[in-house]
């Protein structure tokens, strides 16, 4: 079915056995140390099991002037080298190529980790982390270059088939590239060549110590920055590190000025960068790889067939679904868990300073303790609810080897989901539901939709364990400002009439503070209301909701003139005016004809209660929405839990 | 005439010259800049057209010269015998064609007549170790790169493959020499006449060439209603397109499906039903002149595409409008 | 009327050889075969229904090419060619109009009204040799033909030719000729065993004394695997500026288009059916 991706690429001395390969991300797994974990390897291993084709590990720090956060392995000290040794050798067991990503930050981080002093080309500040770096003198410049090849040097001593030298990101080299952070007068700056030197110098450093190991790059495609690298001056650079030899050449981008890139949410049509390169593969024979929201093998094989890479990297689509490449080789394209790029779970994480895991695959750094195994004493299991959390639990309980009847009261299963998907640019969450649905539907799992789980049920079923996955629901509004002006909650803003909504004045009352507010928000605009304001007491809407998807939501809101009002509180209403305090200002929103209040939704467990008190005997569990309201990720992450606990 | 090296034939289209063209012109001035050559553009221009704009269109994409052909009769044969004599007065290195029908025809006539090989369906330009043109061509079922090298003694004629090269206006501003119209009689007329034009059934032609299409969606709801997008397409003589849900539902081949995974499509109209607008298929869509939604879901993302957009239930629409049609 | 088919085997890749590793793979003996090219089989084709439409139809089939090339021969014969000619030469790539030449002169000597060939091959496919004859002999071509017709009373030929899209051109064309036949609906018949059997009897062999020739200005630089070449994709001008060069990114290059609300309450069918009018799609019948 994919013939190109299953071809074998080599790589000077290491051949890739297919195309599909995992570009370097950050864990979190590693200790405050700056040491490789148990953690980390098993995690890596369990994506070489699942046959991908290469492994470029996280960013390492080739220097102590520079840290993501505490999290980060100090490729700069010896002290790593027996816990690499050890990760590498795991993934080349499973003929899996595996790539070191030598990496500095430059000014693009704070420093709070190192505490020390950031460091750039010139002393311009970061306009995201907003700390301004200290100038790397000429002979720091040179100290830099040697840190990078002792880097490399333990790397190879690990054991590495190859080496990546960063060079994308707006970090440490990027920086030296781009006209918009380099305005050095001596060697290392000004001119194109100038501005090129410290890449060089790193590469070729890098090189001298390789040996036999290839030494390939990474590198933004085009700076999207105005006054910054364009692709055609990105090609320049690239075509002149080539010259010099290259192994290989990896296309990325984003950087401070326009961060989501890097982590492209759902926003991002798919393979949407894929064009760099390809513009790139045009002008040379050095293997090119391309990277970006490409989540379904069909689409890697396409882009290989129409000639734009000659590897496609699937990092969050193998976080995802580590087995991914096994499951498209056998054809099991409906088993391969996707990546919805949500974020929330992955970088989400990462913001958090927390380690990574995965909206749909809680397995993700806890390949030990979260290992499927066959259930000692077989059980018989009622799921109460087919929403992602109960789903989930069904799905995992039957793999365990369980017997499992799962009860949805609507005709669809999905739960709450289907309406979490139903705003602008969310639709692709549901994929997550959908491939539990065929799950299921494979599976020996007995499902009952239309049919709402009672006492009778429970107590007639025979059943040795309850699973209760019944959700959360919106009640009546937790405020209401006026008598003078209609209140509804979300589930009643989401099945609004037409008539109800087109020219309409209306206000949203965040007090949810994740995405819902900005979701209905969006939805009314689209729908042709006449305003929309979203209001919340907080210094941002939407506080919590995860960064990305926050910044994309406020440009698409922006387009819409949705207005949004942090830090506010409504003070009086006047007819059907609403004065609402400001930071200290006043403003009138006048003529509101509805408000939306977005609470959070109040758990159901009416059952599970019931339950409790009438069948006392019968072991009970609580998952997702009906413990406490939170998003889908936690529903999935105690769906798979409990049935682990069962 | 004699400083352009490099020659570029432009095929003419109704609205203007062919995108294939654009095509070979940006990549040709790519090599150009790089060997310090002059490009010339040659075209059969009709009397009226405006060379003038033309030109500076042309000057954008890197051309430094153009040559407005006129040559009678037009056929393959005149016009690449026209071209043929000019290029033994001139001997530019190379002459470069894209690889269309009527592009490979008049190449074939320039290489019979200057009794030189032709490189036909190049995939790659380059430049060798002393700068001389390299070409590649992809033999036994594209399997197999073959690459040359010009030896500079004679003219090279060259077609390039369609569909590869990215076009780009590299060359803003640039001014054109733009060259008096070249006047071409042939001695012996071709006695080859042309008496009409047979347009290609739409129920067969393949989706990338229909001009109109009818695409079907998951909103068609079953395989009975999806007659109806046949039934309409014949009306219209348009072809039958679906999507990938369409596909798996079996309402229509893979080869009629539209997007990532299958087909782009470039017709005139567009008619769309019962279709999401998942940015897979939308894909597929870029090329359309004119589309048109007929979508129950106002929000569906196919409406933000649309000339059109029609709210209501996709069967029924259909089935109105072949009534319509039918009593008149 | 006497036909002349010019014919040739062409090297065909079997096995899968996006998954081979070099050039040796691909071109390994197991891998490689020899088979008649589907262009030529289209132009027999052609020439048997010719021959079938009237009733003094004679035809020749030529092939120059190495003692393997005769098996192209053998089918032409079971496909119901009358005269088969080996001219025993071989001509490498870049020497095509050399080939015409020869063939040229073959056809010459033998005698003909019509020479068919096929559009091209499919190993190399260069797309000149049939050109090249007419060119040579000085007589009219006709290329991509996907129907001949003879008219009555010894009026020219009539070619449907295909232009593209699926649409063809009608043209006439007088004889002597050359036409080149582009793969059609049409299948070629199936060779008939027992002619194929007898044809190794018939042929007739030219063995033609090879001139040096005029040396194409040439150089062969390699011959590798094909990797695919990059397939031109959307991409935003550098000119753009940086916002404006996401924005087209974030819509996979179409344009979201705004449009004033529908503000009429007619049916759908009535909007699809006046803007199909208004935009000249469809003509009014009212
Ligand atoms: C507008 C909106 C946007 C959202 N956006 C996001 C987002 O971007 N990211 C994110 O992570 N989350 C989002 N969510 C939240 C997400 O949908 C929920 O967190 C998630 O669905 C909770 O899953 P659950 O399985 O715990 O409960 P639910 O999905 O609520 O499932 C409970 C199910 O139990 C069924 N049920 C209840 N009682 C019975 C009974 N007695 N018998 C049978 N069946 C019964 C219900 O019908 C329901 O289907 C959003 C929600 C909304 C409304
Ligand atoms: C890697 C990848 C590649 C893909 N490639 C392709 C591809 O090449 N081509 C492709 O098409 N898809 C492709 N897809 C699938 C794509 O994501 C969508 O799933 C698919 O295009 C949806 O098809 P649809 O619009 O027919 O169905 P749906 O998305 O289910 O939409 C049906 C629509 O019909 C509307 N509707 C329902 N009833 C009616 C009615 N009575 N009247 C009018 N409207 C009605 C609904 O409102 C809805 O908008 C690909 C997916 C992936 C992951
Ligand atoms: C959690 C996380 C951490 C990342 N860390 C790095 C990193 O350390 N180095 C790097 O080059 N890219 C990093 N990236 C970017 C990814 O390599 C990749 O480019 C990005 O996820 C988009 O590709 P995808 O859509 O295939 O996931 C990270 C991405 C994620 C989600
Ligand atoms: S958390 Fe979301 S974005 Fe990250 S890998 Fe999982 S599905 Fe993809």
């Amino acid at each position: 079915m994919f013939p190109r991706l299953f071809t074998p690429l080599t790589i000077k001395n290491a051949t890739l056995p297919n195309r599909i390969i995992a570009t370097g991300h950050l864990t979190h797994f590693a200790s405050t140390d700056g040491l490789v974990t148990q953690r980390m390897i098993d995690y890596h291993e369990a994506r070489a099991r699942g046959g991908i084709g290469m492994i470029i590990t996280e960013s390492m720090a080739v220097h102590p002037t520079t840290a993501q956060s505490q999290y980060v392995v100090h490729l700069y000290d010896d002290k790593v080298l027996p816990g690499l040794t050890e990760l590498v050798s795991r993934i080349k067991q499973y003929g899996t190529v595996v790539v070191c990503q030598l990496h500095h930050m430059g000014r693009e981080m704070i420093s709070v980790d190192t505490m020390r002093p950031i460091v750039a080309p010139s002393p311009i500040m970061d306009p995201m982390k907003r700390e301004v770096p200290h100038e790397l003198s000429r002979a720091e410049i040179k100290e830099m270059v040697e840190s990078y090849a002792a880097a490399a040097e333990r790397a190879v001593k690990a054991g590495y088939d190859g080496l990546e030298v960063h060079c994308a990101h707006g970090y440490l080299i990027q920086q030296f590239l781009s006209p918009l952070s380099n305005q050095r007068d001596d060697e290392y700056g000004g001119s194109f060549e100038n501005r090129l030197r410290f890449a060089r110098e790193v590469i070729a450093a890098v090189k001298a110590v390789a040996g036999d190991r290839f030494v390939g790059i990474r590198i933004d495609g085009d700076e999207f920055a105005d006054g910054g690298l364009t692709m055609e001056d990105v090609q320049q650079i690239i075509l002149a590190l080539n010259a010099d030899g290259l192994d290989y050449i990896g296309l990325s981008v984003g950087h401070c000025l326009n961060y989501p890139t890097i982590f492209p949410n759902m926003d991002f049509p798919l393979g949407c960068f894929t064009y760099l390169a390809s513009n790139i593969k045009r002008l040379v024979d050095t293997p090119v790889y391309t990277s970006h929201r490409i989540n379904d093998p069909a689409l890697a094989e396409k882009i290989l067939e129409d000639g734009h890479a000659d590897m496609v990297a699937m990092t969050r689509a193998t976080i995802a679904d580590p087995e991914l490449p096994i499951k498209a080789k056998e054809e099991r394209i409906d088993d391969i868990r996707p990546c919805v790029a949500c974020l929330q779970r992955c970088f989400g994480r990462l913001r958090m300073r927390a380690p990574i895991s995965c909206l749909g695959n809680p397995a993700v750094g806890r390949e030990r303790e979260f290992a499927i195994t066959p259930a000692t004493n077989p059980k018989k299991v009622a799921v109460v609810g087919g929403g992602p959390g109960g789903m989930e639990a069904a799905r995992v309980l039957s793999q365990r080897g369980h017997k499992v009847v799962l009860y949805e009261k609507e005709q669809e299963l999905g739960g709450m989901l289907k309406l979490g998907s139903s705003v602008p640019n969310r639709e692709e969450l549901f994929n997550i539901a959908r491939w539990q649905i065929i799950q299921l539907q494979q599976s020996n799992v007995e499902i009952k939709t239309g049919y709402e789980a009672t006492l009778n049920d429970l107590r007639a079923g025979a059943y040795d364990a309850v699973v209760f996955a019944t959700g959360a629901e919106y009640g009546e509004p937790s405020v209401v400002f006026t008598e003078n002006v209609p209140h509804i909650n979300l589930k009643q803003a989401l099945e609004l009439a037409d008539d109800q909504v087109e020219n309409k004045n209306i206000l949203v009352i965040d007090r949810d503070y994740h995405n819902k507010a900005l979701g209905i928000a969006e939805q009314l605009a689209e729908r042709e209301a006449a305003s929309v304001v979203v209001l919340s007491s907080e210094v941002d809407v939407a506080l919590d909701m995860e960064s990305i998807n926050k910044m994309m939501a406020y440009e698409r809101l922006n387009e819409l003139e949705v207005k949004c009002l942090s830090k506010a509180k409504v003070e009086r209403v006047n007819g059907k005016d609403f004065i609402v305090s400001h930071e200290g200002w006043e403003v009138v929103l006048p003529d509101i004809d509805l408000v939306v209040v977005v609470d959070k939704p109040k758990v159901n467990t009416m059952l599970a209660k019931q339950v409790e008190q009438e069948l006392p005997q019968l072991k009970t569990y609580l998952v997702g929405n009906c413990a406490s309201p939170r998003l889908t990720p936690d529903a999935i992450f105690d769906g798979y839990r409990i049935a682990l606990e069962v | 005439m004699e400083q352009n090296k490099l020659w570029v034939v432009a095929e003419n289209v109704d609205e203007g010259l062919r995108e294939a063209s654009f095509e070979v012109l940006t990549e040709v001035a790519r090599l150009a800049s790089r060997r310090g050559d002059q490009i010339m553009v040659l075209f059969c221009s009709a009397p009226d057209a405006d060379v003038n704009k033309i030109g500076v269109e042309l000057a954008s994409y890197g051309a430094d010269a153009l040559l407005p052909l006129e040559v009678v009769p037009n056929s393959s044969r005149c016009v690449g015998g026209a071209i043929a004599d000019l290029a033994k007065e001139c001997r530019p290195d190379a002459i470069f064609i894209a690889e269309t029908i009527w592009g490979h025809d008049v190449a074939a006539w320039v290489a019979a007549k200057l009794r030189t090989t032709l490189l036909s369906n190049c995939v790659e330009l380059g430049l060798g170790p002393d700068q001389e043109l390299t070409v590649t061509r992809h033999v036994y079922s594209d399997t197999v790169a073959v690459k040359y090298a010009s030896l500079g003694e004679q003219t090279m004629v060259i077609t390039i493959q369609p569909g590869l090269f990215n076009v780009k206006k590299a060359f803003p501003g640039k001014t054109i020499n733009l060259l008096e119209r070249h006047a071409a009689q042939a001695q012996n007329p071709d006695p080859v006449q042309v008496l009409g034009f047979i347009k290609a059934d739409p129920r067969t032609v393949d989706i990338v060439d229909a001009e109109r299409l009818v695409v079907g969606g998951k909103g068609m709801g079953t395989a009975e209603n999806y007659k109806l997008i046949h039934e309409v397409a014949e009306i219209l003589g348009a072809a039958v397109g679906g999507t990938r849900v369409a596909r798996d539902n079996g309402w229509v081949t893979l080869d009629r499906q539209i997007g990532q995974t299958g087909k782009t499509v470039a017709p005139e109209l567009l008619i769309s039903c019962g279709v999401s607008g998942a940015i897979q298929h939308t894909m597929g869509l870029k090329e359309t002149k004119c589309l048109v939604a007929i979508n129950t879901d106002k929000h569906a993302p196919i409406h933000k595409l649309a000339d059109l957009s029609i709210v209501d239930d996709a069967p029924r629409v259909l089935k109105e409008f072949i009534a319509k049609i039918k009593t008149g | 009327m006497k036909v002349v088919v010019l014919i040739k085997m062409t090297t065909v890749i079997r096995g899968n050889p996006n998954r081979a590793e070099n050039l040796e793979a691909i071109l390994d003996p197991g891998n490689v075969a020899l088979d008649v090219n589907s262009y030529d089989l289209a132009a027999l084709e052609e020439a048997q229904r010719l021959k079938e439409s009237i009733d003094y139809v004679h035809i020749t089939a030529v092939t120059v090419g190495p003692e393997s090339a005769v098996k192209a021969l053998q089918i032409a014969h079971g496909m119901g060619a009358d005269e088969l000619i080996w001219v025993d030469a071989q001509y490498e790539g870049g020497r095509e109009m050399e080939l015409a030449g020869l063939l040229a002169e073959v056809v010459s000597k033998q005698g003909f009204d019509l020479v068919l060939c096929g559009l091209k091959s499919d190993d190399v496919g260069t797309g000149l040799v049939g050109i090249g004859v007419a060119e040579i002999l000085g007589i009219p071509a006709v290329t991509r033909s996907v129907k001949i017709e003879i008219l009555p009373d010894g009026g020219p030929l009539q070619i449907h030719r295909h232009v593209g899209k699926g649409n063809r051109e009608v043209v006439h064309c007088p004889l002597p000729a050359v036409i080149t036949v582009e793969r059609s609906r049409r299948m070629p018949r199936y060779p008939g065993v027992a002619r194929y059997l007898a044809a190794r009897k018939k042929i007739i062999r030219y063995a033609v004394e090879q001139q040096p020739g005029t040396q194409v200005s040439l150089r062969h630089v390699e011959t590798k695997k094909a990797q695919p070449r990059p397939k031109k994709i959307f991409t935003p001008d550098d000119n753009l500026s940086a916002a404006d060069r996401m924005k087209m990114i974030m819509t996979g290059g179409m344009a979201r288009k705004k449009k004033k609300k529908a503000q009429s309450v007619v049916s759908g069918s009535e909007q699809l059916y006046n803007f199909l009018v208004k935009n000249g799609f469809l003509k009014n019948k009212a």
